[in-house]
């Protein structure tokens, strides 16, 4: 049996929001992913650490609670300097308060180094067929 | 029934009990204390043992040892906080001492260290199972290239266990399970077992214990494998006694053993690689005689704080502990030595503790204060017991010298007992029973607990 593709997930900072969290684990897990599910109030070192020893593809990051940009910035200077330069980092949820201009919102984490970002309300079929095709994954 | 001889080989005195059956408890009848004789084991061992009965060899024996170093292992890793974590509990789970401890990828100068750190064994661990395969490559290459003799134990990643072979094929390679098959599921097991199978081929030869082995038949253990061993029978057999700590306060190191059964809080995230029930930790920077001079260093600012209390001149403190560190024979006559002996002993026993303890924290959330929990919960432990040389001659005087350390420097809350008695292995026996609980489990941890003499608070 070919080995599954590990990913990280968590939810970063001080968010204990706990349920979509759950959701995702589940729907990345049917789709065949390992994922090594690091929970709520995780810090940036928490999801390099585990993204090292498993030696991951991707870290998923969630962030709920509408203060995440300050959680999530420094990610991809923290895992270049780890050793991890070309890893995926995907970041969604509710990432600044408020119904913002979501292509604002998207340049801003972007510049931050996610190679992807996500709404709130994207289809996660969507975002597992963009984790496949990032990955180099066969259908 | 036959008698129990008992025997623990220190690296500077040799102690041997004779229990003796007695319906379902056990006794002490005989007991005795001889200097180790560093160059033949067996000679110190033979002593005590005719001193405690010209039977003896009629009696069922155990023993431990920690002479001669002990057990001492060099622990690589990966992820400090992950694998290399676990490398290093496994190893002090299964009694060594830690000669080393490295991370990521080893440099000429690392290796150069290791074998110089002169290791019994080297236990190679990182990469879950499936994952990161990059780290151990390159380790167990570098290591199979150097000129380390010692065993090198591989408990990492099991997808290259072929290749992890193939590097060290000119050394003695064991493979045990991975300390860390996935990140939420520490298992150090599988690592204890191995080192405790290399000490009996390989290291007991070379410390001098085989010569006790071939005339008694019976295979030693490391004195703190015993001891740790010994702690985690008292759950089933003492269900009263709790939740219990054990400070071994010794002349090089401050060994802490304790058994933890924390209430889960609703509301509370717990952090961290998940703890075992009965955990051991060494600071190798704490002691009474060797490690006194880095002792007074490390506990500066406690002691400074202490003597100053009882009136003494702190600024002689340092000297104080260079002279304890060059001359470990030696005999403390003066008052005011003693008082500063003490205040090194309650200093030791409470940085030990403030170490061996997790921390707790409240942060704020968008939904309120949430509290984390990290690393190890002692606040329901109720008994505390003092053992080791100093403290079975000396019982500490209950003082309020954790309330020093209950707040870390980060601000969190240390994890501390905060209502229990202090407790003296007064007779030292603790040691012995733990061998005595190899034959008569239930009856040596009996005798371990009837055997603590409370010190009472003076009024």
């Amino acid at each position: 049996m070919p080995k599954k593709p590990i990913i990280v997930l968590g939810v970063i900072g001080a968010d204990c929001h706990a349920v979509g969290n759950k959701i995702l684990e589940g729907v990345f897990s049917e789709a065949g992913f390992k994922v090594i599910n690091l929970g709520v109030m995780v810090s940036q070192d928490e999801f390099i650490d585990a993204a090292i020893e498993a030696d991951a593809k991707a870290i998923l990051v969630s962030s709920l609670y509408g203060h995440g940009e300050i959680d999530c910035d420094g990610l991809r200077e923290r895992c270049v300097e780890r050793g991890l330069t070309d890893i995926v980092l995907y970041v969604g949820g509710n990432l600044v308060i408020g119904k913002n201009n979501y292509e604002a919102t998207e340049e801003k984490f972007k510049a931050m180094g996610y190679d992807r970002v996500f709404r709130p309300d994207i289809e996660l079929d969507d975002a597992v067929a963009l984790l496949r095709k990032d990955l180099g994954l066969k259908k | 029934m036959s008698d129990i001889v008992c025997i623990d080989i220190g690296s500077t005195y040799t102690k041997g009990a004779l229990f003796r059956r007695a319906a379902d408890r056990l006794e002490l009848a005989a007991y005795s204390s001889q200097p180790t004789t560093v160059e033949r084991l067996a000679d110190g061992f033979a002593a005590v043992a005719e001193d405690l009965s010209p039977s003896w060899r009629d009696a069922d024996l155990a023993y431990s040892s920690s002479a001669k170093g002990g057990l001492a292992v060099a622990a690589i890793g990966v992820v400090p906080a992950l694998t290399m974590r676990m490398a290093k509990e496994a190893a002090l789970s299964a009694g060594a001492k830690i000669s080393r401890v490295d991370s990521y990828k080893l440099t000429t100068a690392d290796i150069d260290a290791i074998v110089a750190s002169d290791p019994d064994i080297v236990l190679l661990t990182g990469g879950i199972d499936g994952g990161d395969e990059a780290h151990v490559l390159h380790n167990a290459q570098r290591l199979g290239a150097s000129s380390l003799r010692a065993p090198v134990i591989y408990a990492g990643n099991r997808c290259v266990v072929d290749e992890i072979r193939k590097l060290l094929s000119g050394h003695d390679c064991r493979i045990a399970g991975n300390v860390l098959p996935e990140i939420d599921a520490p298992d150090p097991e599988s690592a204890r077992e191995a080192i405790r199978d290399v000490f009996l081929e390989v290291i007991a030869a070379g410390k001098g214990l085989d010569e006790i082995i071939k005339e008694t038949g019976a295979e030693p253990r490391p004195t703190p494998l015993a001891m740790l061993e010994f702690a985690q029978l008292f759950r089933k057999n003492a269900s009263d006694f709790g939740d219990f700590c054990l400070v071994d306060l010794g002349g090089a190191t401050t060994d802490v053993y304790s058994d933890c059964d924390p209430e889960p809080e609703s509301g509370v995230l717990v952090k961290g690689l998940a703890e075992p029930p009965v955990k051991r930790t060494v600071e190798g920077d704490l002691g009474m005689r060797v490690g006194a001079a880095a002792a007074v260093e490390a506990t500066k600012d406690y002691m400074i704080m202490r003597l100053t209390e009882e009136g003494i001149d702190a600024e002689g403190i340092p000297a104080f502990g260079e002279m304890l560190t060059g001359d470990p024979a030696i005999v403390l006559e003066d008052e005011t030595d003693l008082r500063c002996e003490e205040i090194l002993a309650e200093a030791c026993v409470a940085t030990a503790l403030a170490r061996h303890a997790g921390t707790r924290e409240q942060v704020y959330t968008a939904d309120g204060q949430r509290a984390i929990i990290r690393g190890r919960d002692l606040r329901k432990v109720r008994s505390l017991i003092g053992s080791g040389g100093y403290l079975a001659r000396n019982p500490l005087r209950p003082s309020n010298s954790l309330d020093s350390f209950r707040i870390s420097d980060d601000g969190k809350e240390r994890l501390l007992p905060t209502d229990f008695e202090f407790l003296c292995d007064a007779q030292y026996t603790w040691p012995l029973l733990a061998s005595a609980a190899v034959f008569q489990p239930e009856a040596a941890v009996a005798a371990a607990v009837a055997g603590l003499q409370s010190v009472l608070v003076e009024a």
